[in-house]
């Protein structure tokens, strides 16, 4: 009975930061300098979800981390995808820590 | 706008007189109505682009999934509570964090605050999707799925944010995040760790994919993700705060640089 109340108070305070700003930000009133931060967040968050958490990607091998992560890099910038980014990742990733 | 979810998905893209679809005999069959929305789903440009947009979370929630159902029942949790913390919080790393706190016999108060503080960033990503999704239909459903992936696929998208976009690019990250889950809790540890070798560096790749192509032609944006990303690894070194609160400090700290040198720049996009 417990982990369901648990669950509840999680449910609660994971969802309702995620549902509130849809319903309480009044879109027309956003300052315009508000509007230029919020422009920036999701670069932002980018940098720091790739860093620093990236090199610890694979499980004690921080190499193949750091070098699935170069080709993304690599792949990302010729090929503008980020399919190719990902399969080319997984794939160096993938044979770096195996070997 | 109309508050019934099963007209909503079917009838957006159509003409907005809803009153002249009521009266129709069609309506009273559930099942004709389901059909209805699953036509109308799969004919929209933008759900597609949705669903094709969310397979590298995909590939990325599953071996991070199956991981969290085998140590839910490590840790001594049943099925359906580990299945209803992936479905109902629905956040990879307070998931694991919440575990390690079950494991250490903590008090709830202060899992649901640690939680809640892990996940706090959500709300920013929230507010930036908030502003750029004009048609407000299903946000209650939408919002839902709002996590550090989506918001970064969402967030670079090129073209306008609609609710058919933004249903396919969540639901089958969630699927996939809950029914690995319920398989890494039933497989347990009978899974190899070679299969999930390679795989942990899928999300990173797809982040990496989604800002690469946008910093090289803006300054802004690779100093912004600089700045955030040195700050969010500073705070970690440092040992300063904790992992939800450094990530708010780290994208505070970033926009704010954005928005400070780069006064007078137009946004660009929507």
């Amino acid at each position: 009975m417990k982990m369901s109340l648990l669950i509840i108070g999680m449910l609660l305070v994971t969802y309702l930061p995620r549902y509130l700003p849809f319903r309480c930000l009044d879109v027309q009133a956003i300052h315009p300098l508000v509007r230029r931060f919020l422009h920036h967040i999701p670069y932002a968050a980018l940098g720091a979800l790739i860093v620093p958490d990236v090199f610890s990607a694979v499980e004690g091998n921080t190499p193949a981390a750091i070098l699935g992560a170069l080709v993304a890099a690599i792949a990302a910038y010729k090929t503008k995808s980020v399919v190719v980014a990902v399969l080319s990742a997984v794939l160096v990733s993938s044979l770096i820590s195996l070997s | 706008m109309t508050t019934d979810f099963r007209k909503g998905f079917g009838c957006v893209q159509r003409n907005s007189n809803q009153k002249a679809n009521k009266g129709s005999p069609a309506q009273e069959n559930p099942s004709a109505n389901w059909g209805r929305i699953m036509r109308a789903l799969a004919t929209n440009l933008d759900f597609r682009r949705g669903l094709r947009a969310s397979l590298p979370i995909c590939l990325g929630y599953l071996p991070v999934a199956v991981t969290f159902g085998v140590l839910a029942r490590q840790t001594g949790l049943g099925l359906n509570e580990a299945g209803g913390i992936s479905a109902f919080v629905y956040a990879g790393a307070s998931q694991f964090i919440a575990l390690n706190l079950v494991r250490l016999g903590t008090s709830w108060p202060v899992i649901i605050v640690t939680v809640f503080l892990v996940n706090i960033r959500h709300m920013l990503m929230s507010a930036f999707l908030a502003a750029h999704l004009k048609i407000r239909t299903h946000l209650p459903l939408l919002s839902f799925g709002v996590t550090d992936e989506s918001f970064a696929v969402a967030s670079s998208h090129k073209h306008t944010l609609t609710p058919h976009f933004l249903l396919g690019l969540e639901l089958p990250p969630y699927l996939s995040w809950v029914s690995g889950t319920v398989l890494g809790f039933i497989v347990g540890d009978f899974l190899p760790p070679t299969l999930t070798a390679g795989l942990g560096i899928a999300l990173y790749a797809m982040f990496i994919g989604l800002l690469i192509p946008a910093a090289v032609n803006s300054l802004p944006v690779t100093v912004v993700a600089l700045v955030a990303g040195l700050t969010h690894w500073a705070l970690t070194r440092l040992n300063i705060g904790e992992l939800g609160m450094r990530m708010v400090a780290a994208m505070l700290i970033g926009a704010l640089c954005g928005t400070l040198i780069w006064g007078d720049e137009k946004e660009n996009g929507s």
